[in-house]
């Protein structure tokens, strides 16, 4: 059964991007989410194995879907990546403290993403 | 190339790339449009920043080297920006709106040619050199001492952090409003209560829960910062059901020894604005103004007491009850003096609030008026008693709207006189003693003082040859009758309604006057004394009526005998030291009849400064007192020349003279039998 993995990023060509590197992989579906709102929205119809969450966004941070994953009792055992860059250091601190599996930083290569999702639930 | 511009992701590229570069557009020219153009609200910095940020991000993967370069510098100083690092000044706009173009251009190469190879190098230092200026120095709060749960510090990005703050830098309150809402409908209601407050403050985070029912709902609490208080933020968010919480200052390390370098570092680290949120209590103005009412009545006491205590002296001599009664009256006046400095002291204000509201409005008329205007705010942390706050807000008001609508040049005029574009005004509050020194000073056109001779000619208020100095000349701009022409509003614009507001201001025992420079600049200053209520008064006998005079309008008083009074042009006046001085007779200001219709030997009470100069002939001078004024009833309060009505200590009403309005009169009827 092939893995649900939902993306967060408000920029449609990120998220187009990451979505067709993922689905190069065997095995993975992904779902998309243009914003924190959708996110939160989205994630009560499946059940997600990942989610992969920009820090950087309108209405609800990424820091801010991590916590609110990471809090719930439906969603806290759901695995999470954060997209940073490699100015927000401090963001990418509290990113994993608050649970968050991995960081990945902005730009990134096809195989680095592929090789941080398969680290996360491979 | 040919093969990557049919690429799904590259098609997607161009047409967010154009999306993010409409949105930047969009904000820029929101920016350029509101007049405070130099500060604008963080939600278009931010807007921007974003903007750039995801381009970046985008060209990065895409390999559009050019653009990634480009977007990357401009994120570095739009960050700065935002981050309270770089302050926004006419070069960076320009440089932001060069920018906005450089990166249409290059995406429309990639759009026609699949490249971005245009050269950025001029732009890319341009933006290097901005950003090697120093950086200001930001204040330091901690945050750890709000009274916020610990959870939201942990979710705040650094954006957030620094505009969190940013408002409590600002002396901004922040409040936490919880609301629960279901997961249908979630997003329409946030976006509801986000405009609701955006009208009054700024959304800092939107931080979601799970809350009690995770299963149908979601709880959201939102962190807001804003000027307004908390019965204010109830009563707009009153219909929305949400929960509201103030976010105070809770200081630690309370207990440090006076004295300690530690304590010195700490006490410059918190501004005076968030301190207070910890160590005040919100009182209402009406039980402030209960109290001092019952020390007035007391201070009248004191009169009756102290009336008393001579009365048994003259009677008993210094008797045992004579002597004891004057000294418990003594202690009463001090204890009474104290408490009375004491509940002004808590009526003391700072001015920020009221600074803040000339601030809105003058940028508000000079967006209207299309000039470039800079305000600057100093002082604003000076205080000044509540009601005076009140009372001079309109006088303020109104000398502000003549800065803008006449003082400051339009930019065309400005660049024409080789100033700087945008004009200044400076609003600037000082303590100096028991008084407040509020100035407004632009740098604007000037008053041209003979042209204000001129009008002053023309309408028939000095004589053709009048020889005046500058500050007399300038004295005229506060006579009624100079206001109404439109002549003057056109050449100067300083004439409109200034008599008003010296009027006003003479009403609160305070004083006006202006500097002026042809060309370079106009500066009001406005002393007003930091209290309000009780005053020092002459008090004055006239026929069998006994009226007050503040005393601070007082120069001297001296008496006369009726061969002094000389008449000049139909008026009577006398000579005090070389000058001639109009004098008033209160009799018949006030149409009373006086029992001895030529005494031989009288009063003259000097008030007024200046060349409006004049002076009261009263019977008997009573003594000074402190009096506290009190309003009349509607039915006298049309009365000219009244301020208002006091007790003496004998339980007597009198009235308090508005010596302003009297010397007003007593000017005009004077020209109007001239030219009669």
């Amino acid at each position: 059964m092939s893995k649900k993995i939902l993306v967060v990023e408000d920029s449609s060509t990120m998220r187009s991007m990451i979505a067709a590197i993922i689905e190069e992989m065997d095995d993975f579906t992904v779902t998309e989410a243009g914003s924190g709102f959708e996110a939160l929205k989205l994630l009560p119809t499946e059940k997600f194995d990942l989610i992969i969450t920009d820090i950087n966004m309108p209405d609800i941070n990424g820091l801010e879907v991590v916590n609110f994953v990471k809090t719930h009792p439906n969603y806290k055992k759901i695995p999470l990546i954060i997209i940073t860059t490699e100015r927000s250091e401090e963001d990418r601190k509290k990113g994993i403290a608050l649970g968050a599996s991995e960081y990945i930083t902005k730009p990134f290569k096809h195989d680095e993403l592929q090789e941080v999702v398969r680290r996360v639930i491979g | 190339m040919e093969d990557k511009k049919k690429d799904e992701p590259y098609l997607e590229f161009i047409a967010e790339a154009e999306e993010i570069l409409e949105v930047i557009s969009k904000n820029l020219l929101t920016m350029e449009e509101s007049q405070d153009r130099l500060s604008p609200h963080p939600d278009i910095i931010n807007a921007i920043f974003r903007g750039v940020h995801t381009l970046k991000g985008i060209a990065g993967m895409m390999g559009f080297n050019n653009i990634t370069e480009l977007s990357h510098t401009l994120e570095n100083m739009l960050d700065a920006m935002r981050m309270g690092k770089l302050t926004l000044t006419s070069v960076v706009i320009k440089v932001l709106f060069e920018s906005t173009d450089m990166l249409r251009k290059l995406i429309e190469n990639v759009s026609k040619d699949g490249n971005d190879n245009i050269d950025t190098s001029r732009l890319l230092s341009d933006i290097v050199n901005i950003l090697k200026k120093k950086p200001e120095a930001a204040a330091v709060h901690k945050l750890e001492e709000l009274d916020l749960d610990a959870n939201v510090l942990k979710v705040l990005t650094e954006y957030e952090n620094h505009r969190l703050e940013e408002n409590l830098r600002l002396g901004a309150n922040i409040f936490e409003i919880t609301a629960g809402f279901s997961l249908e409908t979630f997003d329409k209601d946030l976006n509801q209560i986000n405009s609701m407050v955006s009208g009054f403050g700024e959304v800092i985070t939107t931080l979601p829960s799970s809350g009690a029912s995770p299963d149908i709902g979601i709880e959201f609490k939102l962190i807001i910062g804003t000027k307004e208080d908390l019965n204010y933020v109830t009563s707009i968010l009153s219909g929305a059901n949400v929960k509201i919480r103030e976010i105070k200052y809770q200081r630690k390390n309370e207990k440090i020894k006076p004295g300690s370098e530690h304590e010195e570092a700490q006490a410059a680290e918190s501004p005076s604005s968030v301190k207070s949120l910890s160590m005040t209590v919100r009182v209402n103005i009406n039980r402030l103004d209960r109290l001092l009412n019952i020390v007035g009545e007391l201070v009248l006491n004191k009169a009756v007491i102290t009336h008393i205590s001579k009365n048994l002296r003259a009677i008993e001599g210094y008797s045992e009850w004579a002597i004891e009664l004057e000294k418990a009256a003594r202690t009463l006046d001090k204890k009474l003096n104290e408490l009375q400095e004491g509940l002004m002291e808590v009526r003391m204000v700072p001015l920020n609030n009221l600074f803040d509201r000339l601030t809105r409005m003058a940028r508000k008329l000079s967006r209207e008026s299309g000039k470039i205007i800079d305000i600057r705010i100093f002082g604003e942390e000076t205080e000044l008693d509540r009601l005076m706050i009140e009372e001079v807000a309109d006088p303020l008001m109104h000398i502000v709207r003549n800065a803008v609508d006449h003082g400051i040049e339009t930019q065309e005029e400005r660049i024409k006189l080789g100033k700087n574009e945008i004009g200044t005004i400076k609003l600037s509050a000082t303590q100096k003693g028991g008084h407040v020194v509020i100035e407004v000073a632009d740098d604007g056109s000037g008053i041209n003082i003979k042209r204000v001779k001129d009008i002053a000619v023309e309408k028939g208020l000095i004589a053709l040859n009048s020889s005046l100095t500058e500050k007399e000349a300038i004295d005229l701009l506060f006579t009624p009758g100079f206001s109404t022409s439109k002549v003057v509003t056109e050449v100067s614009g300083r004439g409109v309604g200034l008599d008003v507001v010296r009027k006003n201001l003479i009403k609160l025992n305070g004083t006006i006057d202006i500097e002026t420079k042809e060309k370079a600049g106009t500066k009001f200053i406005i002393t007003l004394p930091l209290t309000l209520m009780i005053l020092k008064a002459l008090i004055v006998q006239v026929a069998d009526d006994i009226f007050a005079l503040p005393i601070n309008s007082v120069s001297e008083s001296l008496m006369i005998t009726k061969r002094d009074i000389q008449t000049v042009e139909r008026r009577e006046v006398i000579q005090l030291r070389e000058r001639t001085l109009p004098i008033l007779r209160l009799e018949d200001a006030f149409d009373m009849k006086s029992k001895d219709v030529n005494p031989d030997s009288m009063y003259v009470v000097v008030v007024g400064s200046g060349n409006r100069k004049i002076g009261f002939v009263v019977d008997a001078l009573l003594g000074q007192q402190e009096i506290v004024i009190k309003s009349i009833g509607k039915i006298l309060s049309g009365i000219q020349g009244v301020a208002g009505a006091t007790e003496l200590g004998n339980r007597k009403t009198v009235l308090v003279l508005d010596v302003a309005a009297l010397i007003e009169e007593s000017v005009q009827e004077y020209k109007e039998e001239v030219k009669g």
